[in-house]
C-alpha cells in the first residue's frame, strides 16, 4: 500500500509537463542540498581536525603518558614489564627523557624540547616513522649521536638531513640551586618529520636517550614511559588501574588528557557548528514544505479526484508526507554528493595552497573524515525535519473536501 | 417492487451566502432501484449537483439519511465512505480530471492501486476496460497527447474500474462537442449493460435525458416529476 502511495506522491511531484521538478521545487530543493552540504563538510573537517590532532599525540606522545617522581630504583625495563603484566591492554612501552633546551643554528635561537628514546623499542610504542618525510629514521648515540626533528624546525632554521645541531641544554648545578650550567650537545639531522601538529613541528627533536642522559648528567635515570595501548580509547579508563599498581611517585596522563581543553573545545565547536548549519537545513526544509503546500493548493481538483475514488485522509497525509520525504530523500542524497565533492576540493586546496595556518589551528593539515555516523544523523535528522514541515500541508489537503476541490476546475 | 439499491431520505443541504443561509436541498427523498438508469435534471442552480454529490457520498447532507441497501451511510467517517465509494461508487465528471503525471493506463489503474490490487492485477483489468472503450493503443499516452472524448473515455474507465454497483456522472457530455457526446453517451448505455451498472447522471442534455429509464426533476429544493 505504502509502495502505491510512494508512486503517487513520486509522479504527482512531476509538473504536467513531464519535468521532474517545478522551478519552485528545484529552487527549495537547491537550500536542501546547499544546507545538508555544507553540514557534511563541516562535521567532515570537525571529525578530520579530531582524527589529524588525536594521532599526531597518539604517534607523538603515545596513548599513555606515565612521568616518574618516585625514587623508586627500577629500570624501565622492569617498570615496562611489570605494566604489562598487570594488564592485558598494555601492548608495550618505551622510556623517555624530556629536556628543554635552546637551538642554535646559523644566526637564529630558538626554545626546542628534546627527547630521549630507546631506538631499540621506539617503534613498538610511537607511530614516527611513518611521520617520515625526509631522511632516514634513525637515532644512534655514540660519537656523532642523530637526531629527527620537527618539519617546523628544519624549516625555521634551513636545517637539512645530514646538517649539524647545537643545542644548550641547562644542568642544575649541585652546589647553588639557583644557578645552573650549560652544556652543548651536537646533533647530526638523520630525518625530518611532518609530527602533525603545529607545536610538535616547532619544538620536537628525538634523539638517543643514552646522548640525553650524558648530557643532563643523570646516568641510567629517566623522565617517564610512554605507553601503547591495544585500545586508544580505552585509555582514560585504564589510567585508576594503572595508578592502583604503580602506586605513588608517578603521574599518568592519557593522550586526552595532555591536549584536554583543545579536545574539549573541538567537542564543543562540533555541537555549535552542527546546530548553526542545521538552521539552514531546516528553513530550507520549511521551503520544501511551502512548496509543497502551494502544490496542494494548485492540485486542489486533483486530490478530491483522488478522495472522490477512495483516497482517504489518513492516506493523502501519508501520501503528501512522502511527498516532503522524497524531496528530502534527493536534498539529502544530492547534498551528501556536494558535501563530499566540497571535501575532495577541500582536500586539495590544502595540499595545494596550504590554505590552514598552523599556529593558529594547531594543525597545518587535516586528513578530512567522513564519518558514517555523522552523515546518518545529518541524514535522520533532515528527513524527520522534512516530515515534521510536511504535517501542515498534508493536513491542509486532508481537510479540504472533495467537493470543494472539484469546484477548483 | 425491489429493495433500493441506494435510498435518501429528506435530505437537506444549504450553503452560507454573507450572513444568510442560501437552502439548496428541502428534503429531498429518493430511491434508486438497482440497475435502473436515473436521470436528474433541473435548471441551473437547482441544486442537481449537490443532491449527487450527496448521493455519491461525497458530500454530507446538513439533514436527512443516505442508505446503502441496509447500510447507513450517513453513520460512516470519512475514511469509512472513501473505502466505501472505492468498492462501490463510480464517478464521472464534467471535467474529466484526469490526472496529467500519468499515463492513460495508470489513471484507470488508480483506484485499484489505492485499494492495494497489485501492479499486475491493476494493469491487465485496466487494459481491458481501455479496449472495451476502443482505447488499447492509447494506453501509455499522457493526458495532454488525447483528445477531450478520448479523456472523458479514460475518465469514465477510471470509474469502472473496481467495478461499482453505481456508477454516478455530473454532466458528462457538458464539455464536449456533439460528436464526441454522442460516443459517451452510446458508451454509458452500453456499460451499464455489459456491467449491470445503476446509473444515476446529472444532464441538461434533454436528448440524453429521454434515453434514461426513469427521469427526475429537480427545482426549488424538491423533486418535481
Amino acid at each position: 500500500m505504502n509502495l502505491t502511495l510512494f508512486w503517487i506522491a513520486s509522479r504527482l511531484l512531476s509538473s504536467s509537463q513531464r519535468k521532474i521538478l517545478t522551478l519552485t521545487g528545484w529552487v527549495s530543493l537547491l537550500g536542501l542540498v546547499l544546507g545538508v552540504g555544507s553540514l557534511v563538510v563541516s562535521m567532515a573537517v570537525i571529525s578530520g581536525f579530531e582524527s589529524t590532532l588525536k594521532k599526531s599525540v597518539a604517534d607523538v606522545a603515545g596513548h599513555v603518558n606515565i612521568l616518574k617522581f618516585s625514587n623508586e630504583q627500577i629500570t624501565w625495563q622492569d617498570l615496562v614489564e611489570k605494566i604489562k603484566k598487570s594488564d592485558d591492554l598494555v601492548e608495550d612501552g618505551v622510556p623517555f627523557i624530556s629536556i628543554e633546551g635552546v637551538m642554535a643554528h646559523k644566526g637564529k635561537l630558538s626554545g626546542v624540547m628534546m627527547q630521549g628514546l630507546d631506538p631499540a623499542s621506539i617503534q613498538k610504542v610511537l607511530n614516527l616513522s611513518t611521520r617520515l618525510v625526509k631522511g632516514q629514521f634513525q637515532i644512534q648515540g655514540g660519537e656523532e649521536p642523530q637526531a629527527l626533528i620537527g618539519k617546523g624546525i628544519a624549516q625555521h632554521f634551513g636545517v637539512n638531513i645530514g646538517d649539524q645541531i647545537r643545542i644548550v641544554v641547562p644542568i642544575a648545578s649541585e652546589l647553588e640551586v639557583n644557578q645552573f650550567r650549560r652544556r652543548l650537545v651536537k646533533l647530526k639531522v638523520a630525518g625530518i618529520l611532518d609530527l602533525g601538529k603545529f607545536e610538535y613541528d616547532q619544538r620536537m627533536i628525538f634523539t638517543n636517550i643514552e646522548t640525553v642522559q650524558q648530557v643532563s648528567e643523570i646516568g641510567a635515570q629517566y623522565t617517564g614511559i610512554l605507553l601503547k595501548l591495544k585500545d586508544i580509547d580505552q585509555a582514560r579508563a585504564f589510567i585508576p588501574r594503572l595508578e592502583k599498581t604503580l602506586g605513588n611517585g608517578y603521574r599518568i596522563r592519557d593522550w586526552k588528557s595532555v591536549n584536554e581543553p583543545l579536545f574539549e573545545a573541538v567537542k564543543i565547536e562540533r555541537v555549535v557548528i552542527f546546530f548553526v548549519i542545521f538552521v539552514i537545513i531546516l528553513a530550507a526544509s520549511f521551503n520544501v514544505a511551502s512548496s509543497l503546500y502551494i502544490n496542494v493548493v494548485q492540485r486542489f481538483s486533483e486530490i478530491a479526484i483522488l478522495k472522490s475514488f477512495g483516497l482517504s485522509s489518513k492516506q493523502l497525509v501519508r501520501m503528501l508526507s512522502l511527498q516532503s520525504l522524497v524531496l528530502g530523500g534527493i536534498g539529502c542524497g544530492l547534498g551528501v554528493g556536494v558535501g563530499v565533492l566540497l571535501c575532495f576540493g577541500f582536500s586539495w586546496l590544502q595540499t595545494e595552497f596550504g590554505i590552514i595556518p598552523g599556529s593558529v589551528y594547531k594543525v597545518d593539515h587535516i586528513d578530512i573524515e567522513i564519518r558514517f555516523l555523522d552523515v546518518f544523523i545529518i541524514i535522520v535528522t533532515t528527513l524527520l525535519i522534512c516530515y515534521l514541515a510536511s504535517l501542515a500541508p498534508a493536513k491542509k489537503g486532508a481537510r479540504m473536501t472533495t467537493v470543494e476541490g472539484l469546484r477548483y476546475e | 417492487m425491489n429493495k433500493p439499491i441506494l435510498s435518501a431520505r429528506t435530505l437537506t443541504k444549504s450553503y452560507t451566502q454573507g450572513t444568510g443561509e442560501l437552502p439548496i436541498l428541502k428534503g429531498v427523498s429518493i430511491d434508486i432501484q438497482a440497475g435502473e438508469s436515473l436521470c436528474i435534471v433541473g435548471a441551473s442552480g437547482s441544486g442537481k449537483s449537490t443532491l449527487l454529490h450527496i448521493l455519491g457520498t461525497l458530500d454530507r447532507p446538513d439533514s436527512g439519511e443516505l442508505y446503502f441497501e441496509d447500510r447507513n451511510l450517513s453513520a460512516l467517517s470519512d475514511d469509512e465512505l472513501a473505502q466505501f465509494r472505492n468498492s462501490t461508487m463510480g464517478f464521472v465528471f464534467q471535467f474529466h480530471h484526469v490526472l496529467s503525471e500519468f499515463t492513460a493506463i495508470e489513471n484507470i489503474m488508480l483506484p485499484a492501486r489505492i485499494a492495494g490490487i497489485s501492479k499486475d492485477q491493476a494493469r491487465a483489468d485496466a487494459m481491458r476496460l481501455l479496449s472495451h472503450m476502443g482505447l488499447e493503443s492509447r494506453a501509455n499516452h499522457f493526458p495532454n497527447q488525447l483528445s477531450g472524448g478520448e479523456l472523458q473515455r479514460v475518465a469514465i474507465g477510471r470509474a469502472l474500474m473496481r467495478r461499482p454497483k453505481i456508477l454516478f456522472a455530473d454532466e458528462p457530455t457538458g464539455n464536449l462537442d456533439s460528436n464526441n457526446s454522442q460516443i459517451i453517451q452510446d458508451l454509458f448505455f452500453q456499460l451499464k449493460k455489459d456491467y449491470g451498472l445503476t446509473l444515476v447522471v446529472v444532464t441538461h442534455d434533454q436528448k440524453f435525458a429521454e434515453k434514461f429509464s426513469r427521469q427526475m426533476k429537480l427545482s426549488d429544493g424538491h423533486f418535481s416529476t
